[in-house]
């Protein structure tokens, strides 16, 4: 939704873009977080949220007057953080955390409960800008320019994330080449719709097996392929999205950093995680591996940092059980992999050799993707239909 | 280098590559099923009762067994199907506009209905107006905008959308890709029944999901005084100014969905809550949900074809007996 | 391997997601053969927008 609709484009994109290269330099952030607001406001009614879910713009008014007070070394950037992870757990692991701890049937259930159009991404852009602050390594900007930047509609809902000392230069003097911008943006827009219209939605003939009722009374030799299919749909459906998300920032003549090149080109577990969803794991290492010691601490300790991180993408991408582990699984993948590349060393592969090594890393994503798109029952029928029939 | 000239260049060819390939659809979907139902209808100037509604009459009711079944006195009538699967009230409405047009001697519309199809409001968003349900596009879409959508965008939209063939046909071309994508989904799984209306299995998924589900919603209707639905009303409202009888027809329904739905005083008395306000347009109520057996049915909405002569006939025979009886009056219910 | 990189180079330009232009684009004719590929997406688009889905990441 959203961004296959004719409301985005006539409504928010071709207005807000033309209005934008239209106006003085001075007049551009506000004209982005105006059309950002209609914007948010506008699909939290017609989309996810309703009434409860628009006003939920407060949220961002709040974060850009607060951020004004975000100094070097300030306490107050560590209260920014808190703030935004009460907000993403308020909102989206209130349930999840009150049915593990209290049982299915608790009271303690928000029975309301609903996600905020982009939570799960503007929670964790206002995260990079406190700390980032905190460490001095980006500047404040104006008011306007930070309410741009976190109401810029195009990468509001699913990113990419973007950082704030990328997103501010771009702000400030966008490229003037319009025709080449609206060539290459207009591309990759309809690139991007075709992505997702014409190969991510006809996997869901497929995909939409992946249930216990259909695992159960499928042929075995089908599910791998049902499995293939979910691999296809969610690298093409995503993959689309962010095509659309920077072909549209292309339009005002902002260049929005790339969110995937080529992963399932990759021979290895950390280098597909290094194309996949880059700005996630851009953002996983500098606010979660890195904080937690990174790579320069014990080996021991290293891996756990490793499964820490990847514990935190997988409960980021969804409140459930089965993110939990797949974002194990990720985790255990990649500490495998830092272990083999530690023993084996610094020895290019061969041809042949390399060949396994895709095949083998391609085997671990697309198995590790049953536990994405099935809950913990479900994922584990198919794993026992699959190998043991 | 993307210059100026170059780029507006490309968007002046993209323009006459779009109209081409507008043109080319149009060529393509002449037999369409919307267009082919416009031409049955203007090809029937003769017509005396044409029966309009969804795929329960497009697949139910056979004109000719209607007419016998109509005919056991000697006289004759000329019956019409303008029943059309997957539309709503909305086609319907256009669907019998063209009817009081182009079929002038039609002095009698039965209108078949299943569950809450009377007073469901049914607008939803501009891409639920696709496939059959073009006929919005295709036929009037100034007077269809008005009852399709609940926000005025799409309505203002809507007329301007009916002048592309691409997106006015896009359901005929997409049924081809979609009959393949179906036979591909259905790879490694145990054969489903299916028919000309889809599989099935899925006409279950169109029932309310449970019996107290169904009665809440029946008492709903009621407790909100719900009108009858505004694309119904405008049709009846036409008809009956066109000195046109009414027959509001209960489709037959499974046993088991009789069970689940229909054999409850919440439906009954829902029915009588309509009594009146079909009243207004003298139309007659008849319920025929438990017409046809079991084994007569082609799935769990639609009837076979023995299923269709069983219920045309004996709906013949039924408005036959009652116009024999009396001049219809305000809404009345039959059997 | 040479041309699995220029097909690369090739399908990023037809996504949009590169600036450098192959150069058997590069001619007098590029920008018709662009509107061309243009309309190739947007009847692509047109015909199987009906079975649109929610994007999977706008439920995160």
């Amino acid at each position: 939704m959203i961004f296959d609709t004719f409301s985005y484009f006539l409504l928010f994109l071709l207005p807000a873009a033309l209005l934008f290269r239209g106006v003085a330099p001075s007049f551009r952030a506000p004209v982005i977080s105006l059309f950002g607001a209609a914007f948010f406001i506008y699909f939290s009614l017609t989309t996810v949220g309703g009434v409860a879910g628009a006003f939920c713009l407060g949220l961002f008014l709040w974060e850009a007057l607060v951020s004004r007070f975000y100094r070097p070394g300030s306490a107050l950037c560590l209260l920014g953080i808190v703030q935004a992870l009460v907000i993403l757990f308020v909102f989206k692991y209130w349930n999840f955390t009150a049915g593990l701890v209290a049982g299915p049937g608790t009271s303690w259930r928000w029975t309301g409960a609903f996600l905020p159009l982009g939570i799960s991404f503007f929670t964790f852009e206002f995260i990079h800008y406190a700390r980032d602050r905190r460490e001095n390594r980006t500047e404040a900007g104006g008011f306007w320019e930070y309410l741009a930047f976190i109401l810029f509609f195009p990468t509001m809902v699913a990113g990419p994330i973007k950082r704030y000392q990328d997103f501010l230069p771009t702000l400030r003097s966008p490229t003037r080449d319009w025709a080449n911008d609206f060539e290459r943006g207009c591309t990759r827009i309809l690139a991007g719709l075709a992505k997702k219209f014409v190969v991510a939605d006809c996997m869901t003939s497929l995909t939409q097996h992946l249930n216990a009722t259909d695992i159960a009374r499928a042929e075995r030799w089908i599910l791998p392929f049902w499995l293939l299919a979910y691999a296809v749909k969610i690298y093409f459906d995503f993959s689309a999205y962010s095509d659309i998300a920077i072909g549209s920032a292309r339009l005002f003549g902002m260049k929005v950093k790339e969110n995937f090149d080529w992963p399932y080109a990759r021979e290895d577990i950390t280098s597909f995680w290094r194309h996949w969803h880059m700005s996630l794991t851009r953002w996983l290492t500098d606010y979660v591996f890195i904080p937690l010691g990174g790579s320069r601490v014990a080996t021991g300790r290293i891996y756990f940092n490793v499964l820490a991180t990847f514990l935190v993408s997988g409960l980021w991408h969804g409140a459930g059980l089965n993110f939990v582990v797949w974002g194990l699984w990720h985790g255990a993948a990649l500490c495998v992999h830092r272990w083999w590349t530690g023993l084996r060393g610094d020895c290019v592969p061969s041809t042949p050799v390399r060949w396994i090594n895709w095949g083998l890393t391609m085997t671990v994503v697309t198995l590790g993707w049953a536990w994405f798109t099935m809950d913990l029952p479900t994922a584990l029928l198919f794993y026992k239909r699959l190998f043991l029939g | 280098m993307m210059t100026a000239r170059r780029f507006l260049g490309s968007l002046v060819v993209l323009a006459g590559l779009f109209l081409l390939f507008n043109l080319l659809v149009h060529q393509l979907s002449r037999g369409s099923l919307p267009r082919k139902l416009l031409r049955a209808i203007r090809s029937a100037p003769d017509t005396e009762l044409a029966a309009i509604g969804n795929s329960l009459v497009e697949a139910g009711f056979n004109p000719g067994e209607f007419s016998r079944g109509w005919s056991q006195d000697g006289s004759n009538i000329r019956a019409f199907n303008a029943g059309l699967g997957s539309t709503g009230p909305v086609e319907h409405y256009l669907v019998g506009r063209q009817i009081l047009r182009y079929q002038p001697h039609s002095q009698r519309i039965v209108y078949g209905y299943f569950d809450f199809q009377l007073t469901d409001d049914g607008r939803g968003p501009l891409s639920e107006v696709f496939a059959n349900r073009s006929i919005s596009l295709i036929y009037e879409p100034d007077v269809a905008a008005g009852y399709l959508f609940t926000n005025g965008w799409s309505e203002r939209f809507f007329p301007w959308l009916a002048r592309l063939p691409v997106f006015v046909e896009r359901g005929s071309i997409w049924a081809k890709v979609e009959r393949q994508r179906r036979w591909f989904g259905d790879l490694g799984l145990p054969r489903s029944d299916s028919n000309h209306f889809g599989r099935a299995e899925d006409f279950r998924y169109l029932e309310t999901s449970t019996p107290e589900d169904f009665q809440e919603k029946c008492r709903g209707a009621q407790a909100q005084r719900r009108p009858i639905t505004p694309a119904v009303d405008a049709l009846f409202r036409e008809a009956d100014g066109h000195g046109v009888r009414i027959y509001v027809v209960e489709m037959p329904m499974t046993r088991r969905h009789r069970d689940r739905t229909y054999d409850s005083d919440a439906w009954r008395n829902y029915n009588d809550y309509l009594l009146p306000l079909l009243a207004q347009y003298h139309a007659v109520v008849i319920s025929a949900g438990d017409w046809v057996p079991d084994e007569l049915f082609a799935d769990p909405l639609h009837l076979g074809p023995a299923g269709a002569v069983e219920f045309s006939h004996r709906l013949g025979s039924a408005i036959r007996t009652l116009e024999n009886q009396r001049s219809p009056g305000p809404a009345e219910k039959a059997r | 391997m040479n041309w699995l990189l220029r097909l690369k180079h090739w399908l990023e330009f037809l996504g949009g997601a590169t600036d450098a232009v192959p150069r058997s684009f590069n001619g007098p004719g590029g920008w018709v053969l662009l509107a061309v590929w243009w309309m190739a997406l947007v009847g692509l688009i047109t015909l199987f927008c009906r079975q649109a889905s929610k994007f999977i990441y706008i439920d995160f």
